[in-house]
């Protein structure tokens, strides 16, 4: 289990790395454009994604933590902005689940080898 | 053998009957954008330079104590075009119209304005979409309908029709 | 004139019902074990159907707006090439091809395939394609007719999504058809197998050429489908866990398990029960995928109908499908002995990669339908592709790993470990190899060492077996290696392009330049011009990359009718990589462009790795045995 959350933290290391215009990037990133189909407010080129892009950096230069913008961008469109989910408990089924059925599987196949029983 | 394959199927079936359900519940909702966020929220108390002074005014400078709307608008934008003749409808029913001018080149507000008539009792404006921002909004033309405690009642994502109307109206 | 015009629309309304009418005098001598009458009835039947396809062609072709389809979907304007292809361009349209691909699986079966003995074999696979036939027939007479006339007939026709007028997404959909829709072949074959008791050796070997064709043209729809994405959204990506695409992938992920679980059977006459369980659920994936892409249940680029009556009659369709199969799954699937098998043999190595297979297709199923499952909790959420990635990482490490050793064991027979021994040499080679890379590279990261590692395990595991086998390199292994190879190559690609590409993006004037390390671009020219339905900008960059200089001229569109902006990327393409340069529509006054710059390492190698995993296929398609 440790293994696997080395993984997830160097995952997400590398999808918020941290350079001083990058920061913006990271958050639009993880913004889903709301007038579009699949894509983040990062890739998009509508009005409204580059609106939100304006305002994220505009709300990194006056000092903003990652947390306030989205918090902020939260209260006015709701939780579906944000685009990838975390660790939280409306998410935990989403991360166990597939654990879950993998395990399921295993003990399955294990059962049927000659060696183990 | 045959109780056994008989309950499979029952449970295959009692399966598929939720599974369906599900589906068919996820059909008939609402997909497109969720305007409901917003709604029994504080009015943000926007400010912004005026189109006709030039001068920075704030929401609490131009309305207080009644119920407003705030329509959110841009010269080049069509539907906004299709909704004008309600706004000047309600605008006669006196009721006090904030535009939020969207991204437009002023020269063009003016002249949209003075050909369809002015509605608004003052134009804020918002050159960089951060106002739309502050009211949640996903493009123009959008409508909002605040009380006299500066609460958001509703909101309309694209032109305004005669149901929208009759709840300015009906609002105390 | 305008009497024949709607003369037209009644004769292909008629033929529709002939069809119709004769797939139904299929089943009924089908029942009266008149089975040769049955299937000639059958082909006749789709015979009217193909013809109805190819009148519903000519009218978009000659622009008949008598006909509401052509109406709404076509113009006088289009270049013939659209005009033709408006004809799956649209709910009606594509739903009649669908009901074309489902006639001629199943004729060509009936034509090619002649064993005297199997003949009731043969009339039960006809009878359960004739009634996925007859039961789309159904759906399409009553809510979707492409034929339903207009009066009086209008002069100009609607027009299509501009963002469709692509020649790649013009031969996309039929591809994916021919896949999605080809596995329905793939489902009468195994549920006439389970009725008549004969789903064994000689079954998987009889079925084997129509499984593959239509997993290998799902792949290559599949592989269009990204292709297009890459270069025409502007932003670099091929693949972007869009719930469209992912509803592609799913019936692929359950056919890749499918053609492996045959193999079992093939060879060993085992895992009956569990291959016709796969066959039934890749095609209920199939169908799952036209229900989110038709129903409106997702809003994206391709869905086309957004009226929930239709999306209850493709639900309702998928159940009565997947619920009967299963039902004769249950009611005939023989019982199986219990099997053990020696951990270290390719059974448990078939076995894992099914797992495998279908853990990654659950995980691509909840994350498509998780928000959904919320919204009826009322909660509104999104799941973006940081979820697939973080979750599929690592048990892609470990399937690359066990796929390189699988066909390596033996059948039902432990393998000596020694035999290994070799394998264990190459696999410390190929994390030597990628410590190597990142040291070079200079970018020290857990993911990237892994992917790297267990790609090159693949690819070197392979090519020591061709390297063993080089005097005489047995045709048969041939499908199965290209295809592994191009695993290989397709994953390793990925792993590198995510790391060593890189974006810049920048605002930008005319006739300024934009440094960055050692890259720089100037803008050097622009022009504005009205073409047709749009206004399109063009630009020219001249880009000085290191060494090489050269000029990107990207564009953009604006279209009128419906609003809409699309990019038209420029891309110039060297041995290992791609300049990829994408701009924005300028704001109506300010001068000042936004543009992004991608360097994408390696994107060929995706593209490359696709191409053998398809070749590979299709190479099996015609392998005589096995």
């Amino acid at each position: 289990m440790k293994f696997f959350l080395v993984f997830i933290i160097s995952w997400f290391s590398i999808a918020y790395a941290n350079e001083a215009q990058d920061r913006t990037n990271s958050i639009t990133k993880n913004l889903r454009c709301l007038v579009c189909e699949g894509q983040s407010v990062y890739e998009s080129n509508s009005d409204f994604a580059k609106d939100i892009k304006t305002f994220v950096s505009k709300k990194i230069k006056e000092k903003n933590t990652d947390e306030d913008i989205y918090e902020f961008l939260i209260s006015k469109y709701g939780e579906e902005i944000i685009l990838n989910p975390d660790f939280s408990n409306k998410f935990i089924f989403l991360w166990i689940a597939p654990i879950l059925f993998f395990l399921i599987g295993i003990f399955f196949i294990f059962r049927r080898s000659n060696e183990i029983r | 053998m045959y109780l056994k394959k008989g309950f499979k199927i029952l449970s295959l079936i009692l399966a598929s009957i939720i599974i369906f359900y599900f589906f068919y519940y996820s059909l008939f909702q609402e997909k497109k954008l969720n305007p409901k966020v917003m709604i029994g929220s504080q009015m943000p108390n926007l400010q912004s330079k005026t189109l006709y002074k030039n001068k920075v005014l704030s929401l609490s400078n131009i309305v207080s104590n009644e119920k407003f709307v705030v329509n959110i608008f841009a010269s080049w934008c069509v539907p906004c075009k299709i909704e004008h003749p309600i706004l000047i409808q309600l605008k006669n029913s006196k009721i006090k119209i904030i535009g939020i001018n969207y991204k437009d080149n002023q020269k063009n507000a003016k002249a949209f304005i003075e050909k369809y008539q002015n509605p608004f009792e003052k134009v804020l404006i918002d050159s960089d979409g951060a106002l739309s921002i502050q009211l949640g909004a996903f493009g123009v033309p959008e409508t909002f309908l605040v009380d006299k405690n500066f609460t958001i009642i509703a909101k309309h994502i694209g032109p305004i029709d005669n149901n929208f109307v009759k709840k300015v109206i009906n609002l105390k | 004139m305008i009497g024949t015009k709607i003369m037209a629309s009644n004769f292909a309304n008629g033929v529709l019902i002939l069809s119709i009418f004769f797939s139904f005098l299929s089943n009924l001598f089908f029942f009266q074990k008149k089975f040769n009458l049955s299937i000639r009835l059958f082909n006749f039947s789709s015979t009217l159907i193909i013809f109805t396809f190819l009148l519903l062609i000519y009218f978009f072709y000659s622009s008949n707006f008598s006909i509401a389809a052509v109406y709404e979907n076509s113009h006088t304007l289009k270049p013939i090439f659209y005009k033709i292809a408006g004809t799956w361009g649209n709910h009606e349209g594509s739903l009649l091809l669908f009901i074309v691909i489902i006639a001629v699986y199943g004729s060509l079966f009936s034509i090619l395939f002649n064993k005297a003995e199997s003949e009731k074999f043969k009339s039960w696979v006809i009878f359960f394609q004739n009634n996925l036939f007859l039961i789309f027939l159904i759906f399409l007479i009553t809510t979707s007719n492409p034929f339903d006339i207009i009066i009086p007939r209008p002069i100009e026709g609607l027009g299509l999504n501009p963002i469709l007028q692509d020649p790649l997404l013009v031969i996309h959909p039929p591809f994916l058809y021919l896949g999605y829709v080809g596995f329905s072949l793939t489902l009468s074959l195994v549920l006439s197998g389970l009725v008549n008791k004969n789903l064994n050796s000689n079954w998987a070997i009889i079925s084997w050429p129509w499984v593959m064709i239509a997993w290998v043209f799902l792949t290559i729809g599949i592989t269009l489908g990204s292709v297009w994405a890459y270069y025409e959204l502007g932003w670099g990506g091929y693949w972007f866990w869009d719930p469209v695409e992912n509803a592609s992938l799913m019936p692929w992920l359950a056919g890749t398990a499918l053609i492996h679980s045959m193999l079992v059977l093939k060879l060993k006459n085992q895992m009956k029960s569990w291959t016709s369980l796969l066959a039934i659920i890749t095609f209920s994936f199939s169908l799952l995928g036209t229900f989110l892409v038709r129903s409106g249940v997702l809003n994206s680029v391709h869905a086309f109908a957004n009226d929930p009556d239709r999306g209850v009659f493709i639900l309702m369709i998928i159940f009565i499908i997947t619920l009967s199969s299963l039902i004769i799954h249950i009611l005939f699937s023989e019982k199986n002995k219990p099997i053990t098998n020696f951990f270290l043999s390719k059974e448990s190595f078939v076995n894992l990669n099914n797992l495998f297979l279908l853990f990654f297709l659950f995980v691509v199923l909840l994350g498509t339908i998780y928000p959904i499952i919320l919204s009826i909790f009322d909660q509104t959420i999104s799941v973006g592709p940081v979820y697939y990635n973080t979750i599929l990482a690592p048990f892609v490490f470990i399937f690359l790993i066990l796929m390189s050793l699988g066909p390596l064991l033996k059948w039902s027979n432990k393998i000596k470990l020694q035999a290994l021994y070799i394998y264990i040499f190459i696999f410390i080679l190929c994390l030597v190899l990628s410590i190597i890379i990142i040291v070079l590279s200079n970018s020290y990261d857990l993911i990237l060492f892994l992917g790297i590692a267990s790609s090159l395990f693949l690819i070197f595991s392979i090519l020591s077996e061709i390297y063993k086998g080089s005097i005489r390199i047995k045709p048969f292994y041939l499908p199965r290696l290209l295809s592994h190879m191009g695993v290989g190559i397709f994953f390793l690609s990925i792993f590198l392009n995510s790391y060593y590409s890189y974006t810049k993006d920048f605002e930008i004037k005319i006739n300024e330049t934009k440094n960055f390390d050692n890259l720089s671009l100037k803008f050097v020219d622009h022009s504005i011009g009205k073409i047709e339905n749009y206004l399109e900008m063009k630009t020219k960059f001249e880009i000085r990359s290191g060494k090489e200089v050269f000029n990107l001229e990207p564009s953009v569109r604006k279209y009128f009718q419906p609003n809409q902006i699309t990019s038209e990327t420029s891309i110039k393409p060297t041995f290992f990589s791609n300049y990829y340069l994408a701009i924005n529509f300028p704001d109506s006054q300010s001068i000042i462009l936004g543009a992004r710059y991608y360097y994408n390492y390696l994107i060929h190698g995706i593209w490359l790795g696709l191409l053998l995993i398809i070749f590979g296929g299709f190479l099996s398609v015609f392998k005589k045995r096995i």
